[in-house]
């Protein structure tokens, strides 16, 4: 811990340190089941809200799906990739590529259903190859590699017009077909195309994932990765074949990223170059780290806010909620004029409190920011810290209590 | 397990120029505890990578048992049988006791080679033979997809070699006297278990050649004792060779069978603790050319 001057720490450091004591930093463990059937129940009713909140809850939903897969990659094997949207660029336009009709490989023969696991495959293979040539390298030079990665893929489907339709992108994307669940009567509709249908595959696709990857990190490889992650030269020593298993990381997160692009690509049902920008990459890793690195509920609470939140702002209803809490406008109105009254500051030019509701839309980052940075000081192990995480955090006081802060 | 010989013929490494290690000849029977010592730098840790393949010889033979093992990786070296730890502990710090050990089961568990080595006809090259004979999950994509989906269905041969494994590392905690700190996260654990945890993690690979990079450094001397009578009935127990660096006299005199002197990277003398001791090269070594002639007291 770097040195910090005394007065800094006293003024600044210990009431944060209160807080974040108070933040429910030891969650009782009675409150995760609570947590985890308010959740279900959630994902239950979301179909029966209004098309647009179906729709910010299946974006939730696909970027918690990205989340668990970069978890594989940067939360277990400690490789920081910064590409990751490469391969949920490659699982959108295998589909895209092979289904949408003015696509110059456009083959009727395949249903969804194979472009599906065929994506997955690919991204799979992809991820290997990405990984095969970074696997000597470690932390931020592996991150500047793979973030070149990224780049890569997007301008390859930029100028391989031929292939990919270059930056006019591919539209009218074939969407899965469940006539088979139809004629069963199980389902209302012979396709895909609606987004209450592709909440519902997302939910299913991200409870799939959620298995899989928690399955492997309790298994094997899940702790050859750990290991990796904590020290690759004592891994090898243990006789951990470290060259296996961070591919093996590569492959996963990448299976699973291009699982998220094949079903995103149907959804948006237009997909070009710049839908895959590094924003992508870097959204994903954020949700992953304020949700708490290496926890389940910590991805899905993490793209709650990360990818809700911003949606949420956007509303007009929110703006309309918002707009029956006259008091705190005018609240907020006396303190400016009482500010502007004992100061020198001008706070007139401020737009009257009773607006800024309406303005939530335009000022949504400004919020969205201030949000992200009050989290990370309150829980600098993110929203819901891995077992391992908080039972760091639950001996770390032992050791430092002994003296008063500062001793560090 | 039993212990391996270990063999070094002429070992060399170079660096660019700087020679780190010149024409090692080291033999050390099975089952024997050979103390490595020498004035810092004298090259010791890097014979100890070069022996765990962290670092690829530049000239010579690294022989294990009756097999040329020199060139191999880190983790092939240790499912023959190599294992170390390191002189900075350098543990998985932020997982517990227990899985510490089970990663160094790593290669014991999983698919075990349904052929025993012995039963494969060679094949002529030295690597192809030793790949094969290596235990552990088949190599290769066939080998990882197969380990994937092994552990993401966790099928009833992979729940045994988990249950196997947990058992076999909770009866190494036993050994080194850590079992009632298994769930413990290593980093919090203190200098002395966390020295003894790192010997655990080591046995767990079962090995044949037991490597030790200062064990007892920074502990005080009943600490030292204690991790003596640990190295002893480790060779007693688990019958390995071990080779130990070292620097307090007092350990070497009291565990080391024979012991290897390296100065400037190379052998300078080697016997009995005592002989060793009163070598004139050893002490000129540790003491300088005008110590030799006064009385020489060995190291302490």
């Amino acid at each position: 811990m770097p040195e910090r001057g005394k007065l800094g720490r006293a003024a600044i450091a210990a009431p944060i340190e209160r807080l974040r004591a108070r933040t429910w930093e030891r969650l009782p463990d009675w409150t995760h089941p609570l947590i985890w059937f308010a959740l279900c129940i959630l994902v239950l009713v979301v179909p029966t809200f209004d098309d647009i909140w179906v729709r910010m809850f299946f974006l939730v939903g696909l970027y918690a799906t990205l989340g668990l897969g970069l978890n594989v990659v940067v939360g277990m094997a400690g490789l920081l990739d910064l590409g990751y949207v490469a391969f949920f660029a490659t699982g959108a336009y295998v589909v895209g590529i092979l289904s949408a009709p003015d696509s110059p490989h456009y083959s009727a023969f395949f249903s969804y259903w194979y472009l599906l696991p065929m994506a997955v495959g690919i991204g799979a293979l992809v991820g290997v190859l990405l990984g095969l040539p970074v696997l000597p390298l470690r932390g931020d030079y592996l991150a500047i590699v793979t973030l070149g990665f990224g780049e890569i893929i997007r301008i390859l489907a930029l100028n391989m017009s031929d292939q990919t339709n270059g930056s006019s992108g591919l539209f009218e994307i074939g969407r899965p077909d469940i006539s088979y669940l139809h004629n069963l009567g199980l389902t209302g509709r012979s396709t895909v195309d609606n987004v209450q249908y592709f909440y519902v595959m997302i939910v299913i696709a991200a409870f799939a994932v959620w298995f899989v990857t928690s399955r492997l990190r309790d298994s094997r490889v899940g702790r050859a990765w750990e290991a990796i992650r904590e020290d690759e030269d004592a891994a090898r020593g243990m006789g951990i074949n470290t060259t296996r298993y961070k591919l093996m990381a590569f492959s996963t997160g990448a299976a699973i990223g291009a699982l998220g692009g094949a079903i995103y690509a149907p959804f948006i049902d237009f997909i070009a170059p710049n839908s895959f920008s590094l924003l992508v990459s870097i959204n994903v890793l954020a949700l992953v780290i304020i949700g708490g690195m290496g926890s389940t509920q910590g991805v899905v609470a993490g793209s709650l806010i990360l990818i809700g939140v911003p949606e949420l702002l956007q509303f007009s209803e929110t703006a309309d909620v918002l707009s029956k809490f006259d008091w705190v406008g005018q609240g907020v109105n006396q303190v400016i004029d009482g500010i502007n009254a004992v100061t020198h500051l001008d706070l007139s030019t401020l737009p009257p409190a009773e607006k800024w509701g309406a303005k939530l839309a335009l000022y949504r980052f400004i919020i969205f920011g201030a949000l992200l940075v009050a989290i990370m000081v309150l829980r600098p192990s993110g929203l819901f810290p891995s077992r391992r995480r908080k039972m760091e955090f639950e001996h770390t006081p032992e050791h430092e209590t002994a003296g008063p802060a500062g001793t560090a | 397990m039993d212990g391996a010989r270990l063999q070094t013929i002429g070992l060399g490494m170079r660096f660019q120029g700087l020679t780190a290690l010149a024409d090692i000849d080291i033999d050390v029977p099975a089952g024997q505890i050979r103390g490595l010592i020498g004035p810092n730098g004298a090259g010791k840790t890097t014979l100890f990578n070069c022996l765990t393949g962290f670092y690829r010889p530049t000239s010579g033979e690294l022989r294990l048992g009756d097999m040329r093992v020199d060139g191999l990786e880190p983790h092939e070296l240790s499912a023959l049988g190599i294992s170390r730890t390191f002189q900075n502990i350098r543990l998985f710090s932020n997982m517990t006791a227990l899985e510490n050990v089970l990663v160094g089961a790593h290669t014991h568990m999983g698919d075990v080679r349904a052929t025993p080595p012995a039963a494969v006809r060679p094949s002529g090259n030295r690597l192809v033979d030793i790949a094969r004979a290596l235990p552990g999950a088949p190599a290769g994509a066939y080998g990882s997809v197969r380990e994937f989906v092994g552990a993401v269905a966790r099928p009833p041969v992979v729940r045994a070699s988990e249950r196997r494994a947990v058992g076999f590392a909770r009866d190494l905690l036993r050994t080194v006297g850590l079992i009632n700190r298994e769930n413990e996260i290593a980093r919090n654990m203190p200098y002395g278990d966390q020295r003894r945890l790192e010997i655990a993690r080591a046995l767990a690979t079962r090995p044949r050649l037991l490597l030790l990079d200062e064990p007892t450094a920074g502990m005080n001397p009943q600490e030292s004792a204690a991790v003596v009578a640990l190295i002893r009935r480790v060779r007693n127990e688990f019958g390995a060779t071990v080779i130990l660096i070292e620097h307090q006299m007092r350990v070497v005199m009291g565990v080391c069978e024979q012991v290897t002197v390296l100065d400037y990277g190379r052998k300078i003398a080697e016997g009995t603790p005592a002989e060793v001791q009163r070598d004139r090269r050893v002490v000129e070594a540790y003491l300088g050319t005008r110590a030799v002639g006064g009385d020489s007291h060995g190291t302490a």
